[in-house]
């Protein structure tokens, strides 16, 4: 009798992942949100169902954080996903190194659905994904079939090899030179909120409005807001001419399956960092929309990407790291990126793009949004995506102070651009 | 829609204040539009409340084991010794410190108030156990009231205080308060051990921690708000 090759109930953390246990904190979650505002009220008990059906269909979601002696590790649960009506802030702490708890979470309020996700279990790819494929499966519960779609993934559908692919150890290549050491980035220095708060502002534009301005400048929509938001700081910069002066870096998390032929699931995506020295003079949003563009020209190539990838990856690789115990690596890994990853950044934009749904349900989703994850260390990030021509731009806040948020609309609003602002009340 | 007068935003209708500059927005339509957040509760507070009641349960249990024990010593085993009934005294003293440490009475004054009453407590308590201890009356309650009321003072006026930078306010009250302290301990102990006051430490100490707080407050008060904002930044904790 051939003996069935036993299945793995665990898995590694990939090469990002590997980091957010380390330095995930209570102000610092590490969990964004996605959210899909339907146009009719959301049916928790049909919500539960589809919920229970599609997480059967991502085991790598349904997982529980795990100590090893000298990594952490995920391990497979059996838990059954329950959506939780949304009472408390966006993106707070999930608990998913205690029994019972998963790295995500599925809220509902009103005429919303929201994912709220770890950053270690998967990036706003995976997070999409996800999401998409649980209203559709909400609406197949409802009887509103759909035909299968591109990006949505069917509970029936087999699970495959290349969706818990470790893309990084994958395009890792050995031998190549490391990239360029970052400088130290200017701080946006504000009056932390009180631990378990956090501000959203969201800013919606017509898409079509954004494409045409882009296409006058030549440029994508991407570019466009980096040059914008760069625009921003540097009136911030200049209003707060007694703080320390450093270079504006803006970090931005490019999606690698779109350079590499990768179908992960996991986190698979690089952070490339445009800067800016405006102690070198005014800048005019030409200058800026030149810089953006140059620098995403440049820095998103295959070859300077595989030198991401594998300067990332090499970090964990000597033995001598290796061998390090867990909680010993944990205070190292915390003190290395609080120094060589937040202090090289002032803030973070993430663009999701634009999220298509299929023909048989878009009309009856009214919106979807994307809120970044709490960081003390920046204090405030941007995330955006569109959906059927509106583009939702989200602010995510640890501090009161708004200045950011105003002069970035304002300047929108003094383009040309409709703006309607929303926030989460606070 | 409404629209912000300042940022020239669009905002949902029944919106009170701009999200960006707080500025009013304008009233017109009566339109009811459904919220699309919650009224958000802290998800931390909950649990802080939770830990600390279950930490003051456990330490409540844990003080009343230890009661039950030593109690059982000094009447069931007839053992009765000056260590036995320190410890009962002891335990109760740290119950009532920790039931007031831990934010049971919401009022700070009564929680001042409280801590002297359970001081006297204890002072009185070593008192009663060793007949050899004698200094409770005379000198322990006058000490643990004139604390009290300087700490009373010290909370009211430093709820007074307009400016309140605690980096800076906090010290400036330690040393003044402190120094007052000083002076009224030193007055205490030598009209009891010597019958007559003649102060000589307290003054020592008042005068470089009275002129201390006196350059903070001077320095803090004149400070360009620049250089206030700057301090405010790189101490805050």
């Amino acid at each position: 009798m051939v003996k069935k090759p036993k299945k793995k109930n665990w898995y590694r953390l990939d090469n990002t992942a590997k980091l957010y246990p380390a330095i995930t904190s209570t102000q610092a979650t590490s969990v964004f949100r996605l959210s899909a505002t339907l146009k009719k009220m959301v049916e928790p008990s049909l919500l539960k169902k589809a919920l229970v059906r599609i997480s059967k269909r991502f085991p790598l979601f349904t997982v529980r954080l795990k100590r090893g002696f000298f990594w952490y590790y995920y391990e497979k649960t059996d838990i059954d996903p329950v959506p939780e009506e949304e009472k408390f802030f966006p993106c707070m702490f999930l608990e998913y190194k205690k029994e019972g708890f998963l790295p995500f979470r599925v809220l509902y309020y009103k005429r919303k659905i929201s994912l709220e996700i770890s950053h270690s279990i998967t990036d706003g790819t995976g997070a999409i994904t996800f999401l998409k494929s649980l209203i559709v499966e909400y609406f197949a519960q409802k009887g509103v079939p759909c035909d299968l779609f591109q990006g949505i993934v069917r509970p029936e559908m087999p699970i495959e090899d290349c969706e818990s692919e470790d893309s990084f150890q994958h395009y890792y290549k050995k031998g190549l030179p490391d990239p360029p050491p970052l400088a130290k980035a200017y701080k946006l220095n504000y009056k932390s909120i009180p631990m378990g708060e956090y501000l959203i502002t969201t800013g919606i534009v017509d898409v079509k409005n954004i494409l045409a301005a882009s296409k006058e400048y030549t440029c994508t929509v991407t570019q466009y807001f980096i040059a914008h938001y760069f625009d921003t700081l540097q009136d911030l910069f200049r209003l707060n001419s007694d703080y320390k002066q450093l270079p504006v870096v803006i970090n931005i998390p490019v999606n690698l399956r779109n350079i590499f032929p990768s179908k992960t699931m996991r986190n698979f995506f690089a952070g490339i960092s445009p800067a800016i020295d405006f102690r070198l003079g005014h800048y005019s949003f030409a200058e800026l929309i030149l810089i953006a563009q140059n620098y995403m020209k440049t820095a998103i190539t295959e070859k300077k990407l595989a030198q991401q990838i594998s300067y990332n990856v090499q970090q964990e690789k000597p033995l001598w790291i290796r061998v390090v115990p867990l909680w010993l690596k944990k205070q190292i890994v915390k003190i290395v990126y609080r120094n060589y990853g937040e202090n090289r950044m002032t803030t973070s934009l993430s663009n999701l793009g634009d999220v298509v749904m299929p023909g048989e349900i878009e009309d009856q989703i009214d919106r979807f949004e994307f809120y970044p994850p709490p960081s003390d260390g920046t204090m405030k990030k941007v995330s955006m995506l569109s959906y059927r021509g509106k583009m939702y731009i989200s602010f995510g806040s640890l501090t009161n102070d708004k200045t950011v948020e105003k002069l970035f609309f304002r300047k929108l609003r003094k383009a040309g651009f409709a703006v309607k602002i929303e926030s989460n009340g606070v | 829609m409404p629209y912000c007068p300042k940022c020239g935003v669009e905002v949902d209708n029944g919106i009170i204040n701009c999200p960006l500059c707080v500025c009013e927005i304008p009233q017109f339509e009566e339109d009811v539009v459904e919220k699309r957040f919650p009224i958000p509760e802290n998800i931390y507070s909950n649990q802080i409340k939770e830990l600390k009641k279950q930490i003051f349960i456990s330490i409540t249990i844990l003080c009343f084991g230890g009661i039950l024990t030593l109690s059982s010593v000094h009447f069931l085993a007839g053992i009765d010794s000056q260590i036995t009934n320190y410890g009962i005294i002891g335990i109760f003293g740290t119950w009532f410190y920790l039931f007031l440490f831990f934010g049971y009475i919401s009022n700070i004054y009564l929680t001042v108030i409280g801590v002297g009453a359970v001081s006297l407590f204890l002072i009185l308590g070593i008192d009663i156990v060793n007949p050899g201890v004698t200094w409770s009356v005379d000198v322990g309650f006058p000490v643990v009231v004139l604390f009290t009321v300087i700490l009373l003072c010290a909370i009211k006026l430093y709820k007074r205080f307009k400016r309140k930078n605690q980096y800076v306010i906090i010290p400036i009250y330690i040393f003044t308060w402190s120094s007052f302290f000083c002076l009224g301990l030193e007055s205490i102990i030598d009209y009891n051990f010597s019958g007559e006051i003649s102060l000589t430490w307290s003054v020592i100490v008042l005068i470089p921690l009275l002129s201390i707080a006196a350059v903070l407050l001077g320095l803090y008060i004149n400070l360009p708000e620049k250089i206030r904002d700057r301090l405010r930044r790189k101490f805050h904790f």
